[in-house]
Parts: C-alpha cells; sequence; structure tokens
C-alpha cells in the first residue's frame, strides 16, 4: 500500500470509508503511470468476471488515514464504446458492470501536450453524473514545449476541478488526491442510471464546444517545438526512418548476443557447481538423477538464457518509454498495410515478441472481425521470448563466434535474421489469409505521436523486471514440472539385465521417440530432437530443458548442453531445427487464448494446421537443401 | 527404498500440477466466471448476488 505522506491523524482515519477512484483516459495518456505513481507496486492485476479484459487495482492511504482504491481502466477516446476494452471502461464509469462497485469519483487523464480529443472525453464523462477530476499530465513536457495552459480557466470552463501533475516524476499527486478525495464528498448514489449513449450530432456538439475551450485556454507556443519536429523529420523519413529502425533492431539483437555472454557464463557455472555439490551430497539412486538430470540440467538449461532475454526487454521498454514506438508504428502501416494488417495491429504485434498471449489479447483494439482475426492468426508467428532460449542455444552451438565485415558479430546476424524471417512471415501469411477469407481494403488507421521524453529510470526498471519475473515464474513453474516428466519418461523402465547401450534408448521417452522419429527423418531430426518436441508444446523453451535432461540420462552430456548437440547433430539438422521454431505452433496457452478470444474451436484448428504446414515444409527445405550443399 | 518412493512422490506431484495447470484450471475459471456473468445477467437487486428481488 502506498502511503503519501506519513500519516498524522490515524484516529479519524478508521471512521471514513474508502473512496473508489476510477482512472479513464486516451491511450498513450500516461494512465498506468499515474497508477503506478498513486499506488506505488502494491498492484492486483486480474481479469474483469466473464470478460478477458485485464483489471489493475491498487490502493494508498491519504494524509488522515483514508484508504483510496485506484482501479486502472482500459484506455479510451469516447464512451460511445466500440471495442471491448472500451465497453469495460464505460460501464465501469457507469457503475453496471457485473461485480464491480462503481466509483465515487472519475479522475479523467489528459496529456496536456495534446488536448483535444481528451477535452471531449472530460465533457462525455461529465454528462453521467459522477464527480470527474482532470489530472493534466506531462505538464513539464507542455511547459518545455512552451504550451500555456490556463489551468483556472480550464476548470471553469469544464466546470470540474484540474491539476496539473507530472505522473512519472510524482508532481502535483498529492493535490490530485486531494482533489479527487474533495469532489468525492459530493458523490451521490444513482450516478450513471441516466446516462444514455451520445448521438453522431450530440458527439460533434461535444467535439465544438471541447475546440471552444481548448481556444480560450491553452495558447500555442511562440516558437514551434523544433527538437521533436526535427527529430521527426529524419525519423519518420521513408528512407532514413526505415534504415534508423532497421539499425536499431540490428544494434538491439547484436547487443543480446555480445552483452549477455559473461552474465549466461557464471551463471551456466553457477549450475553446474549446484549439479556437482548434490551429487557429492546425495548417494547414487533415482533421487539424485532426478535432481542432478532432471531439475538442474533441464531448469538450468533454461534459466541460463535470462540475460538475454533482460537485454531484450531493456531495448525494447526503453524505446517505448522514450517516444519512438509509436514513430515505428507511423513508418511500419504501409509496409503492413500492403499485407492487409490494420495499423492498429502494430501494437498486438509488437506485444508478440514478448509473448503471443497478451498480443492476442491486445487485437481487442482491432474494431473490424477481419482485421483482428488475421492479426490474431499472425501473432503467434512473431519471434516471442520463449523461441530466445531454443535459437540462442542451437545459434551458440553452431554457428562460429566471429565477425563479418569486421565488426558484425556472425551470431547476432543470424538471430536477427531469424526475427526478420518471423516478421516476413507474417506479412506474408496476413496477405494470404486476407485474399483467402476476407478480401476488401481495412479502415484507415489515425494515430498521434507522443513527444519524444526522457525515459524515467524506474518505468523501465520496472517493466524489465515484470519481463524477468514472468520469465522465471515459468521456469520454476511449468519448465520444471515439465522437466520432472521428462526425466521420468527418459528413465523408466530400467533397462533389461545384460543390455547394451545407453539406458534411454529402453525407456519411455525412447520408445516414444523412435516411433516419432520415421515422420521427423524427411526434416533431419534424431529421435532425441523428436521427444524433446513433446514437452514443447507444453511451451517453446520447455525443449531446450528436454534436450538437456534427455542427454543428461542418457549418460551423452558433454560439459554443456551447446557441446552436447554440436557433438550429436549435424549443421543441416540443427538450421532444420531452427526453421522449424520459427514457425511451429509450439505452445498449447496460445492455441488455449485464440479459442476463447475468437469463442471457436475454428480458429486454433487453422492455426494450429497451417503453422505446422509451413515448419514441416520450412525444416524440410532446408534440411534438405543444406544436406545438398554439404552440410549434412 | 525411501529414495525410491520420495523420487516416485515428486513425480506424482509434477504431474498433478501440470494437469491441473495446463488444463484444469482454465476450465474451471472459464466456468466461475460464466456463472458472475449469468448471475449478473439475471434480474434482482442489481448488485450481481442472484436474487430476484
Amino acid at each position: 500500500m502506498n502511503t503519501l505522506v506519513a500519516p498524522t491523524d490515524q484516529r479519524r482515519a478508521q471512521a471514513k470509508p474508502p473512496l473508489r477512484v476510477a482512472l479513464v483516459g486516451n491511450p498513450n495518456s500516461g494512465k498506468t503511470a499515474l497508477f503506478n505513481a498513486l499506488t506505488g507496486a502494491r498492484q492486483k492485476v486480474a481479469n474483469y468476471a466473464g470478460v478477458t479484459v485485464e483489471r489493475k487495482e491498487g490502493r494508498l492511504v491519504a494524509p488522515d488515514g483514508q484508504s483510496v482504491v485506484i482501479v486502472d481502466l482500459p484506455g479510451t477516446y469516447s464512451l460511445r464504446a466500440r471495442s471491448p476494452d472500451e465497453v469495460v471502461t464505460r460501464d465501469a464509469v457507469l457503475g453496471r458492470l457485473a461485480g464491480e462497485t462503481p466509483p465515487d469519483v472519475v479522475i479523467c487523464v489528459a496529456d496536456a501536450t495534446n488536448l483535444r480529443l481528451v477535452l471531449r472525453l472530460a465533457l462525455e464523462l461529465r454528462s453521467v453524473g459522477r464527480p470527474v477530476v482532470v489530472a493534466l499530465n506531462m505538464m513539464d513536457i507542455a511547459e518545455r514545449q512552451g504550451l500555456v495552459i490556463d489551468v483556472k480557466g480550464l476548470s471553469a470552463a469544464l466546470a470540474m476541478p484540474v491539476v496539473g501533475i507530472v505522473a512519472t516524476r510524482r508532481r502535483g499527486i498529492e493535490a490530485l488526491v486531494e482533489a479527487a478525495r474533495t469532489a468525492g464528498e459530493t458523490s451521490a448514489p444513482g450516478a450513471g442510471d441516466v446516462w444514455r449513449e451520445p448521438s453522431a450530432a450530440e458527439l460533434r456538439a461535444l467535439h465544438h464546444q471541447a475546440e471552444r475551450i481548448l481556444t480560450a485556454t491553452v495558447k500555442p507556443p511562440k516558437r514551434p517545438d523544433t527538437w521533436t519536429g526535427r527529430l521527426d523529420d529524419i525519423l519518420l523519413h521513408p528512407v532514413a526512418g526505415t534504415a534508423i529502425l532497421l539499425a536499431l533492431l540490428f544494434l538491439m539483437f547484436q547487443a543480446v548476443f555480445i552483452g549477455a555472454k559473461p552474465i549466461m557464463d557464471l551463471i551456466s557455472a553457477g549450475f553446474s557447481w549446484l549439479s556437482a555439490a548434490v551429487a557429492q551430497g546425495l548417494p547414487p539412486g533415482l533421487l539424485r538423477s532426478l535432481i542432478c538430470n532432471g531439475v538442474i540440467a533441464g531448469v538450468g538449461s533454461v534459466i541460463v538464457f535470462l540475460p538475454q532475454i533482460t537485454i531484450l526487454f531493456l531495448f525494447i521498454i526503453l524505446l517505448e518509454d522514450v517516444g519512438y514506438m509509436a514513430r515505428a508504428a507511423f513508418l511500419m502501416d504501409k509496409l503492413m498495410g500492403a499485407a492487409g494488417l490494420h495499423g492498429r495491429a502494430f501494437i498486438p504485434l509488437l506485444s508478440s515478441f514478448a509473448c503471443a498471449i497478451p498480443g492476442i489479447m491486445a487485437t481487442r483494439v482491432i474494431d473490424q472481425r477481419r482485421d483482428r482475426l488475421t492479426t490474431i492468426l499472425v501473432a503467434p508467428l512473431m519471434t516471442c521470448s520463449a523461441r530466445i532460449p531454443v535459437y540462442t542455444l542451437i545459434i551458440s552451438a553452431f554457428i562460429p563466434q566471429r565477425t563479418v565485415l569486421g565488426f558484425i558479430n556472425l551470431q547476432g546476424l543470424v538471430f536477427f535474421g531469424l526475427y526478420a524471417s518471423g516478421i516476413v512471415s507474417a506479412l506474408l501469411v496476413a496477405a494470404v489469409m486476407r485474399r483467402l477469407f476476407w478480401r476488401g481494403a481495412s479502415e484507415p488507421f489515425l494515430m498521434e505521436l507522443p513527444a519524444y521524453k526522457t525515459p524515467d529510470a524506474m518505468n523501465v526498471a520496472r517493466g524489465v523486471y515484470q519481463r524477468a519475473e514472468i520469465f522465471l515464474k515459468r521456469a520454476g513453474t511449468i519448465i520444471l514440472s515439465m522437466m520432472v516428466l521428462v526425466w521420468f519418461l527418459a528413465s523408466v523402465p530400467s533397462p533389461p539385465a545384460g543390455a547394451v547401450g545407453p539406458a534411454i534408448n529402453y525407456s519411455l521417452a525412447g520408445l516414444i521417440g523412435h516411433v516419432i522419429q520415421p515422420v521427423m527423418a524427411p526434416v533431419g531430426f534424431s529421435w532425441q530432437m523428436a521427444v524433446a518436441l513433446i514437452p514443447g508444446m507444453a511451451a517453446r523453451e520447455v525443449a531446450v530443458g528436454a534436450l538437456a535432461t534427455v542427454y543428461a540420462v542418457s549418460g551423452e552430456g558433454s560439459s554443456s548442453l551447446g557441446a552436447s548437440l554440436a557433438h550429436h547433430w549435424s549443421l543441416a539438422s540443427a538450421l532444420a531445427f531452427l526453421a522449424w521454431y520459427v514457425f511451429a505452433p509450439q505452445c498449447a496457452s496460445t492455441l488455449a487464448v485464440v479459442k476463447r478470444e475468437t469463442n471457436s474451436w475454428l480458429w486454433p484448428t487453422v492455426m494450429f494446421s497451417y503453422m505446422i504446414t509451413l515448419a514441416y515444409l520450412a525444416a524440410f527445405i532446408v534440411y534438405q537443401s543444406a544436406v545438398a550443399l554439404g552440410a549434412g | 527404498m525411501a529414495q525410491a518412493v520420495l523420487t516416485y512422490l515428486i513425480v506424482a506431484a509434477a504431474a498433478a500440477w501440470t494437469l491441473w495447470s495446463m488444463f484444469l484450471r482454465g476450465w474451471v475459471r472459464a466456468r466461475r466466471a460464466r456463472r458472475t456473468a449469468d448471475r449478473a445477467a439475471a434480474p434482482g437487486c442489481g448488485k450481481g448476488c442472484g436474487c430476484a428481488d
């Protein structure tokens, strides 16, 4: 629980009932930054009942001890809701959301540098009948840009309190909470009952009213904001801008390989030491084999990739915080439009680089069903973080650590190529899907570019920490349990008396692997690779742990998993494995989310079928070509 | 003997947890969410408690 100021009078405190405050605002207005500033790290993230829209709630304690509950609602431009997210925001504000207590006060979060659309939303919120307080966020940037905002005049014109804040620096937060609490005293039950959706004509009238208020209360800068303008001239240039975008991505993947190596070596050495210590402390037997070959070898081989994931997300979150990602969306819009993807698909596809699940859930911002389905179907082709352990393991084992053209790290280049393959495949598949299922043009896409700003260190650190936490949580839960099961399959039954060859050949895993292997032989997969693909259906990175366990149990493991693979696999098989992983639908959770989001088994079936076909074809072509070129 | 029993207990726990987290948990949550939504849609006091006052 975040305490704004040390409580001075806790006695009066207990008497006051908790105040419920809803945060409403346009997307990118800094709502989440304000939510973080108000509630600190103590937040509860869940879904709204019956829908898959994320619900974030936090608490703070006011100076007199009153508890204030803050709910962060999805971004919207109007209460005339069109997407499922916007419906949740509207219903929450109106107090019509099942299982939700209506808010006492609404804080309308406004980007002070861009008030045009949010003023109309504030006027719409006023018509609901609940007390509304406007939080003018990013006041520092507005001041730097030379914008002069008459806060008192704005408050009078809107007939609601207006407070200037800088959420990322916690400036004005106390005044905002005080204004919300004062407004909350006038809250009346039954507000929202008489609200009805405004007609198009009423919305136009509200828009004109907002324009008049804007003209009267906001003076544009005397000199234009030359920095943002000059930077955008370069960064949004069709040729120079695209080249800079590619260079940034390229730099990011180089950094992932070069920067992470020392820490990865350290983690790897730590797990080796742990395994040796356990082996020394436990008598030989099943339990020692389970802990050393199953748990430590399996889970350790996945955790070792944490530094790479951290570096990748540090770059992504930094670029987002600076304001560059919206520019990247602008640059990609033309290319995405040519492939039949809507401009709003950029953010879901970008989220899919972390994980396809939030990416698919983020497609709710797309209004048209056909645009949304196209985006859902191609989202898993974007390279998610679960593929990173698979890619980096194979690249480290088979691609030499050397530079080309004097400065380009070859391993980083291959990694970049795999990411590019994912993006190009997504665009091609989207184009084919649109031709097959949904012909016709998409609706035009309008987007506002935020001003550039200095990244907030705490925001970036929190984002990177959350990604690392998710990765480690998966390693400690689903990957751990799968590794125990893989170890069991690879160790039971024991080989018969007088058996020759590694014990794993006689195990259940050996049996399954040998059954599947003929199907996978044309793509160059050995039976050990085939076995690893099965638990890999739960999550892609599980395959890495499974390979580690299979080679550890068979006693064929060298000093590291990479060295084992380099010893047992041909280059052609390794390249085919990479090609397989660009396309393979190896994630049961993604398929489950597609079912939930589309409310049909048809689309997960379509997704699984096309992805497994592409994976097999790609692996087959790569393997056969590599063998023909002498890499078999 | 004790080692083997402990090992198989760990394997059984891992199997149960995998089954729960991959299949059963999603089904239970979806069922609960559906019930909440049905209750909210039912006539009553408007609090979503399911009563028909």
